[in-house]
């Protein structure tokens, strides 16, 4: 395949189950929603390629199981992430709560990783639960930035994925220049990564 | 687990001579058998023979043929045993061609020549016996071969393909070099050498100036080549290697497996059917793909086939669900497509992957995304427990130790389905067989209304040909020498002749011109007027077919019966008769056959309440002339010869009289009965007969 990137990132999606991880990335990656679901297409393995600034970035969005049981298991999903996206859904007040939870998972998992904030299924007033000012609040207090977005009307979903793309580009671009010396360092931090993860397999 | 000390526990591999030979090694020997080692050292002692003897030859010769170069090649372990120092110059001197601008014809000679050096080492050490022989060249496998092809049809310049395969050769050699040396060997260390191949191989490509000319495309493909190869010839070496615990977390992980097949979907909260055969299906394709991981040996094809899976299950999902699957669902499909799949092999190809594969590949893209998820569902199959499965914790216990009896519906539903398809492959024979019976049953009905369709048409066409040609008695024709005869005869036994009325009957018919008496004239007249009204109505409807056979018959039907014996009416037996004694026998057929004219039939008939033969049996009684008239029938017929018909003004007696122009036509066609044979006077033409109807009927209707 020629390059028809200049980046590519791999991001990834957690959050409870249910939340709406998966319409945000349909919603992202081909932009269809039709009611409850999608139709035709699924989530199988989802690619876009962004233009920021000029450079062509290509986006690999890992979809994750939300599943309490399943928490355990995601670490593997970790290795070689470059941004990650923490959803909870506006209506669940359990799906914030837990973004506590996701949020240590990340730390356990990855050292330096970029992250963006997500309240899903932000269409209903009536229904939501999760007020902004207290998402807001707990961003801030997260140092995570925080986007409220529905899939289904497709509200903030563009402007949240270009958002977390950017921050991994322009953090790999600072990185980058630093790569010159460090390339020894980052070359070993990748061993320290897999040998890691075969002890948790 | 691969950091572990060797010391602790020794596996029963690790016991045994590293030739695989089955009996146990000794770490004195090098971890061989003490008869491995000795022809071990035996080879070693001829090599170095031969080795010395190349070092003292001329050394220009780079092609490889020469039997030191391959016996180098092939015995990295010995090359070991007799120092590196000797190593060195050997391997800058295998290398040499690659380096050194070749011709395009030579690569395959030299691709074959790393190959055949590389080969026998991964195989191990049981064809060093052949090795032995210096000049044997080796047949490329079919592996081999289709490198070479590929390799040649890399788009890649000709020095870059030399470059590449002297990294393979280099890789090669370091990972046998590896596997070679007798110090603790650490699984870890072996992927990192590996990695670090990759990485330099990776940079070589995109930094080289022979991969200059190269399109970002090649340059992938030819990491690519280089990762396949390198697996694909050491995978005898890095697959589950014996110094890891690959294999007992293998055996751990299917028997743990075997105790979790009560696990259902259900449990899983994954939305597979297990019983739809639909679902079910997927469920066996996305299995067969997980199975099949083990039989490929590069990680990218295993990772391909990973990806082939769990489109599977994506495919089964997006059925299910009716729309598109997430993770939250696809985690659980995966898992339970793995539980019921049991690989084999499981943990030895997932670290096989994880460790040779470059590191890259599983951490991005598809097949690192499903290959990430296939880690993720064996570790939570490993670690689940009552709770992960929302049952509790005694549950659990009991069915893991099977003290609870449990039935899934998969494995009921594999059942049922054996037996569902064994009553849909019955259906379909009784589809079959009812199909082939309504086309019986419809072929029955058709033949039938054809074969009605068919006797109407005969019918039809009989009525036709009855209508246009009804049976038509004519008036008998009688020679004219004949009669002569006759008269002769008469005259000669006039006696006799007046023995009979029918005797006179017949004269006076037969002889035209003989004059009757007014008495006996009347008389015959009579008689004969009965005759042919009722012969010339003689319709002669014959009815070929039996089911028309109840309608009701024509009156006139005629049907000879048998019972009057009738001989054909012939000249000849008219004179014959004439002339015999037995007159009276012979008046009751003639009279048949006179009055009746000519018609020969000799059919019975059975059926006939009406049938003209009782009519004509009573006329024959009426005028027999031994009960009624003996003697008064004798007395005109004396003078009967003097009167002649032609005198009489009846009219009938035109059809009575035989007329000598009229021909001598046969118009019935006897058949009553299908089993009466019938024999069909039809002789005539019916042309004529027709005109002789139209005449008859005429003459009837006066």
């Amino acid at each position: 395949m020629a390059r028809h990137f200049d980046h590519m990132f791999k991001l990834l999606i957690i959050g409870d189950s249910g939340v709406g991880k998966s319409s945000l990335l349909i919603r992202f990656s081909d932009d269809t929603f039709s009611g409850s679901y999608i139709t035709t297409i699924g989530v199988d393995f989802k690619i876009r390629t962004v233009v920021i600034d000029g450079l062509r970035v290509k986006l690999q969005i890992w979809d994750t199981a939300g599943q309490e049981r399943f928490r355990t298991i995601t670490s593997t999903y970790y290795r070689g992430t470059h941004g990650v996206i923490i959803v909870y859904d506006v209506t669940n007040g359990d799906s914030f709560a837990n973004v506590r939870r996701w949020l240590e998972e990340i730390q356990n998992n990855c050292d330096v990783v970029n992250k963006v904030l997500v309240g899903n299924k932000n269409d209903d007033p009536d229904r939501k639960v999760v007020i902004t000012e207290d998402a807001e609040r707990f961003a801030r207090q997260m140092d995570i930035q925080l986007f409220e977005t529905s899939a289904k009307d497709n509200l903030n979903v563009e402007d949240m994925f270009l958002s977390i793309t950017r921050q991994v580009l322009s953090h790999k671009l600072r990185t980058a220049s630093d790569e010159q010396q460090k390339d020894r360092i980052v070359v070993s931090n990748k061993k320290g990564n897999r040998k890691s993860n075969k002890c948790c397999s | 687990m691969a950091n572990r000390a060797p010391m602790l526990r020794i596996g029963q591999q690790d016991l045994k001579c590293r030739q695989g030979c089955g009996f146990y090694g000794n770490t004195q020997f090098d971890g061989l058998c003490s008869k491995c080692f000795r022809e071990r050292n035996d080879k070693q002692r001829k090599r170095l023979l031969i080795v010395t003897e190349k070092a003292t030859e001329d050394n220009n010769d780079n092609i490889p043929s020469g039997p030191s170069s391959i016996a180098e090649r092939r015995s990295p372990q010995h090359l070991l045993s007799l120092g590196r120092g000797k190593k060195q110059p050997e391997t800058s001197q295998v290398e040499s061609p690659s380096t050194m601008p070749k011709k395009k014809s030579i690569v395959p000679a030299v691709l074959q020549k790393t190959l055949k050096g590389k080969f026998p080492a991964v195989t191990n050490q049981q064809q060093q016996q052949q090795q032995q022989q210096p000049q044997q060249k080796r047949v490329p496998t079919a592996t081999e071969n289709q490198f070479m092809l590929q390799l040649r049809q890399m788009r890649l310049p000709d020095d870059a393909k030399h470059k590449l395969k002297s990294e393979i050769k280099r890789l090669d050699h370091e990972i046998r070099k590896y596997m070679n040396t007798n110090n603790a060997k650490n699984v870890d260390e072996l992927s990192d050498l590996v990695q670090n191949a990759y990485t330099r191989f990776s940079n070589v490509v995109h930094n080289d100036p022979r991969f200059e000319m190269a399109s970002s495309e090649d340059r992938d493909s030819a990491i690519d080549f280089f990762e396949k190869v390198i697996m694909t010839q050491n995978h005898n070496l890095l697959f589950s290697p014996y110094f890891t615990s690959d294999e007992e977390s293998d055996v751990k992980v299917q028997k743990r497996i075997r105790q979790l097949s009560w696990i259902t979907a259900k449990h899983l909260d994954c939305s597979i059917d297990e019983v739809n055969a639909e679902a079910r299906d997927l469920v066996y394709n996305a299995i067969s793909e997980l199975v099949g991981i083990d039989s490929y040996y590069s990680p990218q094809e295993k990772l391909l086939c990973t990806v082939r899976c769990c489109r599977h299950i994506f495919e089964l999902l997006k059925r299910a669900t009716g729309g598109p699957a997430s993770a939250d669902d696809f985690l659980p499909a995966l898992i339970f497509v793995v539980l019921k799949a049991n690989p084999v092999r499981l943990h030895s190809n997932l670290n096989f992957v994880n460790r040779f594969t470059n590191a890259s590949r599983v951490m991005s893209g598809e097949g690192g995304y499903y290959f990430t998820n296939l880690c993720s569902a064996i570790a939570f199959i490993e670690n689940l427990n009552g709770e992960s499965l929302s049952i509790s914790a005694e549950e659990f216990d009991a069915l893991m130790s099977g003290e609870q009896a449990f039935s899934t519906p998969w494995e009921s539903a594999l059942l049922a389905c054996e037996s569902l398809h064994l009553i849909s492959e019955n259906m379909k024979c009784m589809e079959l067989l009812q199909k082939r019976n309504s086309m019986i049953n419809t072929g029955i009905t058709d033949f039938e209304r054809e074969l009605i369709d068919f006797q109407r048409e005969v019918t039809e066409k009989v009525d036709t040909v009855m209508a246009k040609a009804p049976l038509t008695l004519l008036p008998i024709k009688t020679p004219a020498f004949l009669i002569k005869q006759a008269r002769a005869h008469l005259a000669q036994d006039s006696v006799e002749a007046a023995m009979g009325h029918y005797q006179s009957n017949l004269l006076s018919g037969a002889l035209s011109q003989h004059a009757l008496s007014p008495k006996s004239k009347d008389i015959a007249l009579e008689d004969a007027h009965n005759l042919t009204l009722k012969d010339t109505s003689i319709n002669s409807v014959g009815r070929l077919s039996p089911l028309l056979q109840n309608q009701p018959q024509q009156q006139d039907q005629l049907f000879a019966s048998p019972i009057f014996n009738y001989t054909p009416f012939d000249a000849v037996s008219l004179l014959e008769e004439s002339s015999d004694g037995d007159v009276m026998m012979l008046g009751t057929e003639f009279q048949g056959g006179l009055t009746n004219i000519n018609y020969d039939f000799d059919l019975s008939d059975q059926s006939g309440d009406n049938s003209v033969a009782d009519e004509s049996k009573l006329n024959l009684d009426e005028f027999d002339p031994l009960v009624q008239r003996p003697v008064a029938t004798a007395t005109p017929l004396l003078d009967t010869t003097t009167d002649s018909l032609i005198d009489c003004d009846v009219p009938g007696t035109a059809v009575l009289l035989p007329s000598p122009l009229k021909p001598e036509v046969a118009n019935y066609r006897g058949f009553s009965n299908f089993d009466i044979p019938s024999i069909s006077c039809n002789t005539g033409d019916f042309s004529s007969l027709g005109q002789d109807v139209n005449e008859t009927m005429e003459t009837n209707k006066k």
